[in-house]
């Protein structure tokens, strides 16, 4: 299978007034072939989210990105502004995980999408009205044609959710990076999201890097794993190895931390240890 | 508090919110709810997304207004008072939002996100604002030196427990939970769930704990309500809901709960 994207040694530091923090991402590797889903899993704090952007060039100052991302042949580190602009949206489209918020509230939602469409994908004003019908119908929207004039905070939590992933999927893009894309939605219509996604990599080659802390849901939606820890790759391979053996300490802990494999609320703590709060504590200041 | 009194915390009867749409078309979002919560009572609100169970939380706590129907706490109809009489009722009901991200304001410090409220609840204000609120964040998990930190410094679950604080610094005895730990990490998830769960313990809290989460809601809830299109299809005590669904749509969502 053709690389499509390739990344080695990524490192991302964020500069204080007191030089560089500990970084954030420290040394990821990562391949990822057309049609091929990865799942990333890792602990609150662990660089999920900065790896994730740093896939599309969105780490800003005072962000320091270092090591190589290649995309598609093209180096995306470092890469000019019009480069980046590029590839994004068409080429690589992101779900971000505070998608909650990363709608615009003073446009319909219709006018959100229409206007990608058209600008990005070249289609006509009634073309790109009737995709986007489409698109929210896809993402189990009910009532489509009328939602679609509606503004976002007329959506419930979840709804939003899927219109954000809607319009990362409208512009077809060859990766797709999804950081926690379904946190807001019940088993049902998560379910519904995960096929749709899955279709696109079956049927369009999408490639997925798919950020998740829910290992029933990494089971969904990729055949590959990859569990991040402080910035690094601890443990990386096939969904039904890891799971089957986890070797990492923070992937057994993710495992029994699962409500579902819990009797009561007292044995979703069991497992820690208690110097883990003390831990990230200090982490995050 | 008023925990000596008898009878229910929150009684809800008939309660409806419909939304205006465009060209006359209205969202019923919730359709005719009648509930009671006991005190010291963790009652889950389960259902699709969409199917009202934030509105019903905000319709409960009069965040939008509900079109019909009666909410009592502990015997005053809140939706018979207007807003200046609502308010002082408003610290005894809390909510606790989905989004850390969204529900803390990102440039004010975590000092003054815990003490705003007291701003406008002036009875509550303890002497030493300060001190208080490291008493507050010490009973969430959390050591005095985030005190001066931004919300943007935090990770998800410190910002939730930072939200937990806020509430509690007003010391209430309802606290609307509308999944409040989703956005989490499950390891985070798991400190947060305990931590709410103790609280309830201590403080003899009473919740209303709205989640997508099934396998949660049978791990820290006493009664469900299933919600459907507006409407309430099933209600019971968790065990009788997860051992014995009646209505066909409980079925359904219980059956789609993936397994490890
Ligand atoms: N803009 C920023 N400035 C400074 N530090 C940052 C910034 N963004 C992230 N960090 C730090 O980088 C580290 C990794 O954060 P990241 O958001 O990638 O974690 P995550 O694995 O996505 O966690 P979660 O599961 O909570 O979303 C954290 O220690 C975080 O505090
Ligand atoms: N401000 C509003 N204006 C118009 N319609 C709204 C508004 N808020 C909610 N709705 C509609 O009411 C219905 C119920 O929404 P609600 O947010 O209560 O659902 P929910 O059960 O909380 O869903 P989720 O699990 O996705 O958060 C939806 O159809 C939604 O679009
Ligand atoms: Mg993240
Ligand atoms: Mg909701």
């Amino acid at each position: 299978m053709t690389t499509l994207l390739e990344v080695e040694d990524l490192r991302v530091e964020f500069l204080t007034d007191a030089g560089p923090a500990r970084p954030a991402v420290n040394g990821v590797d990562l391949r990822l072939g057309a049609g091929e889903t990865l799942a990333l899993l890792g602990e609150s704090g662990s660089g999920k989210s900065v790896t994730s952007r740093a896939l599309m060039g969105l780490v800003d100052f005072p962000g320091v990105v270092r090591g190589s991302i290649r995309f598609d042949g093209t180096e995306l580190v470092d890469a000019p502004d019009r480069t980046l602009r590029r590839v994004r949206g068409t080429g690589i489209g992101m779900v971000f995980q505070d998608s909650l918020d990363s709608l615009n509230p003073v446009y319909t939602v219709g006018a959100q999408l229409t206007e990608a469409l058209q600008v990005r994908m070249g289609m006509t004003r009634a073309d790109a009205r009737s995709r986007s019908v489409e698109l929210l119908e896809a993402v189990g929207i009910v009532d489509a044609e009328q939602r679609v004039d509606a503004y976002p905070h007329q959506f419930s939590g979840g709804m939003r959710q899927r219109v954000c992933i809607a319009m990362a999927v409208a512009l077809r893009p060859r990766l797709l990076i999804a950081d926690e894309p379904t946190t807001a939605l019940d088993v049902t219509v998560q379910a519904g999201i995960l096929r749709l996604l899955r279709g696109l990599t079956e049927d369009t080659g999408m490639a997925m890097v798919f950020v998740t802390h829910d290992l029933a849901v990494a089971k969904q939606v990729a055949e590959r794993v990859m569990v991040m820890f402080d910035g690094r790759a601890v443990e990386e391979g096939s969904i039904g190895n890891v799971f089957a053996a986890p070797s990492h300490p923070y992937t057994r802990r993710l495992l029994s931390a699962h409500p579902g494999r819990a009797r009561h609320w007292r044995d979703l703590t069991k497992g820690e240890a208690r110097d883990d709060d003390g831990e990230e504590t200090h982490r995050a200041g | 508090m008023q925990a000596d009194q008898p009878g229910p915390v929150l009684e809800v009867r008939g309660l409806r919110t419909v939304f205006d749409g465009r060209g006359g078309r209205e969202t019923v979002a919730v359709d005719d709810a009648s509930f009671d919560v006991a005190p010291g009572q963790c009652l889950a609100v389960v259902g699709e997304s969409g199917s009202g169970k934030s509105t019903l939380a905000r319709s409960v706590l009069r965040l939008v207004e509900p079109t019909a129907g009666r909410v009592r706490y502990r015997g005053t109809d809140l939706t018979a008072l207007d807003r200046r009489a609502l308010r002082p009722y408003r610290r005894h009901l809390q909510m606790i939002f989905q989004d850390p991200y969204a529900s803390l304001h990102p440039r004010q410090s975590v000092l003054r996100l815990v003490s705003e409220p007291w701003r406008i609840h002036r009875d509550l204000m303890p002497e030493d604002p300060c001190a208080r609120v490291a008493e507050l964040l010490e009973q969430v998990g959390m050591p005095p030196a985030v005190i001066d930190m931004h919300p943007t410094q935090l990770s998800g679950g410190q910002r939730q427990r930072v939200a937990i604080a806020r509430a509690l610094g007003l010391e209430p005895d309802v606290l609307v939970l509308d999944e409040p730990v989703s956005a989490l990490d499950v390891s985070i998830q798991a400190q947060v769930i305990a931590l709410l769960m103790e609280l309830q313990q201590s403080l003899g809290l009473t919740y209303l704990f709205i989640s997508h989460d099934l396998a949660l809601v049978r791990l820290v809830a006493s009664e469900v309500i299933v919600m459907h299109h507006g409407v309430f299809v099933e209600t019971g005590t968790t065990e009788r809901v997860f051992e014995d669904p009646r209505d066909e749509y409980t079925r359904s969502l219980l059956a789609a709960s993936p397994h490890l």
